[in-house]
């Protein structure tokens, strides 16, 4: 039987897609402790656009542009990485179980994320203000040392790769347990909340610092999503046909960490995104990643924003963290997926 | 005209030299099998001139540049290679299969152009699986994938085509057409193909030259009629082996006791 996937679903599969991701945003706006109708908002933005005539209520307009669009922004940018990063590395390794965290990402950013909430000795005192950047080159230093341990020499493949970000990622670990092992009750907490990610801290000035990191790597995913393609033959057999598989390896996984670290600096670790949306996307709409990772963008996105709407309205006023709702809607969805479908893992 | 000219290669796995000091020559429009018992260098030999494996400096050349001086696409637009057992891929249509054999002639930024379909299309006709285009490349019958295994190696449009060992695992029917169409191919492309084969009667009716190896080193180089018939190949394979001709074809058999 063939499971080649026709062009017309393809379209189908964009199109909810993109509205999925609508209704997503336009849920994200309209829903909290102020409810905005979905009429209002679509008024409010008319008359920013100069489209409608009328006025606006300053307590709208605060909460509409101050406080959700920022949230809403940052969820589409993270979810979208997220989803691309996690489709790119499973094309390079070949290996359906990779997602965006399978070189040292995740315990890079947590180790520091760690020392900025802890401290660190005499040397960093504690300060949440120092989580974004410490989270982030934490997160870098943990995928440079995979790289420079795992990715050189002539005999390096994907596998070696993934072994030794096991090794970076457990040491980045034990580095941070170390540290938590002098800290308060508080900051403990706070590092946990942390690890499970939120959406909270949004602003337009976290969008705006993360904006060029999130473009430039998706692009640069996107870009290398044609070889990704060849690489379905292999590693070796990729090179026979003309594929620089290093150089590939290079670009495609220093743009997937790069926009990974960025996006885990903003707003924590959130799981399940990096790994579940490529994985129904590719069951919806093929194998090849031309179609995989612009997709997953779209679906990633939406997701992400759907899961933080649940993840601050379920036990509003109080929020739960956002990786708790992705792991608790996504874990099923996939499960169900994979039941109903006979999928080549 | 050489296409490939190998020159001093010895390729050495910690003390072990897997190929030692061996020098020779490739030329369009021949068929040089590469024979040998198991272990005497056979696959490292195919991998190295086909840029699976790296070679040292000046040791390999492609139609007069140093292997080592090419880059990927340069060189995958000289030399393409069947490894023994090939990925097969899932998900994607023959064609899309074959469009893989153009990554070379591709840049960053271009995809699949008119040039490229016209090539593949061609060559799949040539192979007769020109009809089966469409159909999902993982769930064709063996023949026709073996076919289209070829086929990605033939729109590389390389003038040097290297299989390890193409007919493994095949029945005698889909041996047959195999190698009936890889003859076909240098009689009428001009190419050069460089094989491993097993079979040393097949190795004997297919191939012009047959090149022997032995423990890393070249032990016989001629052409094949007069290689079946050295007596130094039973000393090589460890086995008394003779020649038989019926109807015309020369079959090399264990020699009864």
């Amino acid at each position: 039987m063939s499971t080649l996937v026709t062009s017309r679903r393809v379209r189908g599969v964009v199109l909810g897609a993109a509205l999925g991701l609508v209704l997503a945003a336009l849920l994200g706006l309209a829903i909290g402790p102020t409810p905005i109708s979905i009429h209002e908002i679509l008024r409010n933005i008319g008359i920013h656009a100069g489209l409608v005539q009328g006025r606006v209520g300053p307590t709208e307009n605060t909460v509409l542009w101050q406080i959700r669009a920022p949230r809403l922004v940052l969820g589409l940018l993270a979810g979208s990485m997220l989803a691309v990063a996690g489709g790119t590395y499973q094309g390079i390794f070949r290996n359906p179980l990779a997602d965006p965290y399978i070189l040292g990402v995740a315990s890079g950013a947590g180790f520091g994320a760690t020392v900025a909430i802890v401290g660190l000795g005499g040397l960093v005192s504690a300060d949440a203000n120092l989580i974004p950047p410490f989270a982030f080159g934490g997160a870098l230093l943990a995928v440079s040392a995979t790289w420079i341990i795992g990715g050189r020499g002539s005999r390096s493949s994907g596998a070696t790769l993934i072994l030794t970000g096991v090794a970076v990622g457990s040491l980045m670990t034990s580095a941070q347990t170390l540290l938590q092992q002098h800290a308060s009750l508080t900051s403990l907490a706070n590092v946990y909340i942390w690890l499970l990610g939120s959406l909270a801290s949004a602003s337009w000035a976290t969008v705006l610092r993360l904006i060029p990191y999130v473009g430039v790597c998706l692009v640069a995913c996107l870009l290398v999503a044609r070889n990704l393609d060849v690489m379905s033959v292999g590693e070796t057999e990729a090179r026979v046909l003309g594929l620089n598989v290093r150089r590939l390896r290079l670009v495609a996984l220093g743009a997937a960490s790069l926009g990974t670290a960025a996006v885990v600096s903003a707003v924590g670790l959130i799981g399940f995104v990096g790994l579940v949306v490529p994985h129904i996307v590719r069951m919806l709409s093929g194998t090849s990643y031309r179609r995989i990772l612009p997709i997953s963008a779209l679906v990633g996105a939406a997701f992400l924003v759907f899961a933080d709407t649940v993840a601050r309205t379920v036990l509003a006023p109080s929020e739960l963290p956002i990786g708790v709702i992705t792991a608790l809607v996504g874990a099923p969805t996939f499960v169900l997926i994979l039941a109903k479908r006979e999928v080549e893992l | 005209m050489t296409l490939l000219k190998i020159e001093n290669l010895s390729i050495w796995a910690g003390k072990k030299a897997l190929l030692e000091s061996i020098n020779l020559e490739f030329h369009p429009r021949s068929w040089v099998s590469v024979i040998g018992p198991n272990g005497a260098g056979k696959t490292t030999l195919v991998e190295a001139i086909s840029g699976v494996r790296s070679v040292p400096k000046a040791t390999v050349s492609l139609g007069g540049r140093d292997i080592t001086s090419l880059s990927e696409r340069e060189r995958a637009k000289l030399v393409s290679f069947v490894p023994q057992s090939p990925v097969i891929p899932k998900g994607i249509s023959l064609y899309q299969y074959l469009s893989l054999g153009r990554t070379a002639y591709q840049g960053a930024w271009r995809t699949v152009g008119p040039e490229d379909r016209r090539i593949v299309e061609e060559v799949a006709d040539r192979l007769e699986i020109g009809q089966i285009l469409s159909q999902e490349f993982s769930s064709l019958s063996g023949g026709e994938r073996q076919r289209g295994i070829l086929a990605r190696a033939l729109v590389q449009e390389a003038s040097v085509l290297v299989l390890d060992e193409p007919i493994a695992g095949l029945d005698i029917r889909h041996q047959l057409g195999t190698l009936d169409l890889l003859r076909r191919e240098v009689e009428e492309q001009d190419v050069c193909i460089i094989s491993t084969l097993h079979d040393l009667t097949l190795a004997g009716q297919y191939a012009d030259r047959l090149v022997v190896l032995e423990r890393g080193q070249v032990a016989l180089d001629g052409s094949a009629s007069e290689i079946i018939r050295n007596p130094q190949l039973s000393t090589i394979y460890g086995a008394r082996l003779e020649v038989v001709t019926i109807d015309g074809a020369e079959l090399v058999i264990p020699a009864p006791n």
